[in-house]
């Protein structure tokens, strides 16, 4: 979602001093003064990054024991731009960016980090800047753009003490698997062979023969007569992986040899009435908007990665979260990848709970 | 006699991403930790040819290229630390920058590894490339990944 330059200001009081931020992020301002007066429970901390006329300024909640005793207050504020951060924060998701990650943090959080020690922190990414709590250093913390932060806190307890075994996954695996199916996906721009996707699909296909979840691949896929068909059975997952390999959405052939495009803005539609927990991978899958869009559409939550991927990382990271979810809870099986894999630890997080403010739009609709 | 090129643009080279950057460090240093018959294996077996599997296009994706980047570093590692981890004057300026000024940084860089190890000075692209990796790690987290001999970046 992109901002129209020369956008308005409000002001926002803090101690009573002004602080003039853009009109788009005063209604999540407001709701999350709401959402904090009214949740009486400590150690719930959310930081808000908004745009001011000098640069970018982040808003620091807190909450208190008695709800309306939550503080608000302004953790930094200088001149960084939205573009810089943007930038930064594609950075900061590279195993080896230690400088990006030290800039936006500097940017972006107070200097005095040890405030947080112990907290539930939650960033709130609501302009679509990018931004996951690893590029932060929140271990453990997830992106919220909620309108109930109670429930938002309720899944991430959920996450971290709730397993869901492989078998309840059904992968959506986009990877080419005939010369129609690379001519679908990619049109005339390819990126790998047909024998390295053959491959990679075939290491999919492996997993879902050892963990035993349903496989929707590129052969299953051609069998279903047309896109509502695919989405149906996206519906009716309980736990969903999403694996894309063109950016900007699933492309698929159906069985009509119709080749057609699954985007975010399809997802944000559905109504996942079993709340499933997501893996997305996609390139740029964060930035695409998948995640907010199948948590607007009903998931519990749904982990995600930033910038580009490869399909064999991918693949890694999947097999070694389905081994892991045997035994662990979802928050755990995650937590494993992590230390496995220096891009998963750095450049995947996890989104919670968004419901959009009233008016507004998933992304890329 | 040498010939010296500018760095170019480093600033576009910071925006590279870790893939990218080590395939472009093992094109850079093809020369220095392969020997021509090698090279010549490595074409003959297909491992010169790029071959982007990542999800979605517009990458520089190189893994063959990339394992010669993460072999020069693992080659020279000790000279590297020699230059850079010591606590000598190339620490001491970087650390002393600051985060904040990469393209200041990167000259820094450029200008003191060039001087350090004088076998790399030639290869003033090796250099650049280096340099960039070098201030977009920090200098400590370089430091620490050449001496961790397992780590899982250089793998």
């Amino acid at each position: 979602m992109s901002r129209v330059f020369g956008s308005s200001y409000e002001s926002v009081m803090f101690d009573g001093k002004p602080l003039e931020i853009v009109s788009q992020d005063v209604p999540e301002f407001r709701s999350m003064e709401r959402q904090f007066g009214s949740l009486r429970r400590v150690g719930v901390v959310a930081y808000f990054p908004v745009e001011t006329k000098t640069g970018m300024a982040t808003i620091r909640f807190e909450s208190s024991s008695t709800g309306s005793g939550f503080t608000k207050s302004i953790a930094k504020s200088g001149s960084l731009s939205r573009q810089k951060l943007i930038d930064l924060e594609l950075q900061a998701g590279q195993p080896l960016a230690n400088s990006a990650r030290g800039d936006l943090q500097a940017a972006l959080l107070p200097a005095d980090r040890t405030i947080d020690a112990g907290k539930t922190v939650f960033i709130i990414d609501n302009a679509y800047y990018g931004l996951l709590p690893e590029a932060l250093e929140f271990h453990g913390g997830a992106v919220l753009s909620s309108s109930n932060l109670a429930t938002a806190l309720d899944t991430l307890k959920f996450l971290q003490e709730k397993q869901v075994k492989p078998e309840d996954f059904t992968a959506f695996v986009g990877y080419p698997e005939s010369d129609e199916d690379l001519k679908a996906v990619f049109k005339d721009q390819p990126t790998a062979t047909l024998d390295t996707w053959k491959e990679r699909s075939g290491e999919i296909r492996k997993l879902s023969d050892e963990f035993k979840f349903k496989l929707y691949g590129s052969s299953e896929l051609n069998k279903l007569p047309d896109k509502n068909a695919v989405l149906h059975e996206i519906e009716n997952s309980k736990g969903i992986v999403w694996i894309t390999a063109h950016s900007s959405g699933c492309r698929v052939r159906l069985s009509a040899g119709e080749a057609v495009e699954i985007s975010a803005s399809d997802i944000a539609g559905l109504h996942l009435t079993k709340k499933p927990f997501v893996i997305v991978r996609a390139c740029n899958g964060n930035e695409a908007g998948f995640a907010k869009a199948f948590i607007s559409a009903g998931a519990r939550g749904v982990w995600v990665n930033q910038g580009k991927i490869q399909a064999s990382e991918v693949n890694s990271q999947l097999k070694e979260f389905l081994a892991a979810s045997q035994q662990k809870t979802l928050a755990q099986a995650i937590e494993t990848v992590k230390q496995s894999s220096p891009l998963a630890a750095h450049a995947t997080g996890l989104h919670v709970e968004l419901i959009l403010p009233e008016g507004e739009h998933a992304p890329n609709q | 006699m040498h010939q010296t090129s500018s760095s170019g643009s480093p600033e576009a080279l910071f925006r590279a991403s870790d893939s990218e950057l080590m395939a472009l460090l093992g094109l850079q240093a093809l020369p220095l930790v392969k020997q021509p018959d090698e090279v010549l294996a490595m074409g003959r077996s297909g491992d010169l040819y790029g071959n982007p599997e990542q999800l979605g296009g517009g990458e520089f994706e190189h893994g063959g290229l990339a394992q010669v980047g993460k072999i020069f570093l693992r080659t020279w590692a000790v000279e590297l630390q020699k230059a850079i981890c010591t606590k000598g004057t190339l620490y001491k300026k970087l650390r002393e920058k600051g985060s904040h000024q990469t393209d200041v940084l990167v000259a820094v860089a450029i200008g003191g590894l060039s001087s350090a190890i004088p076998a790399l000075a030639p290869f003033s692209g090796l250099i650049t490339v280096l340099s960039v990796l070098l201030v977009k790690t920090g200098v400590d987290a370089f430091c620490q990944m050449l001496s961790d001999k397992g780590s899982p970046l250089l793998k």
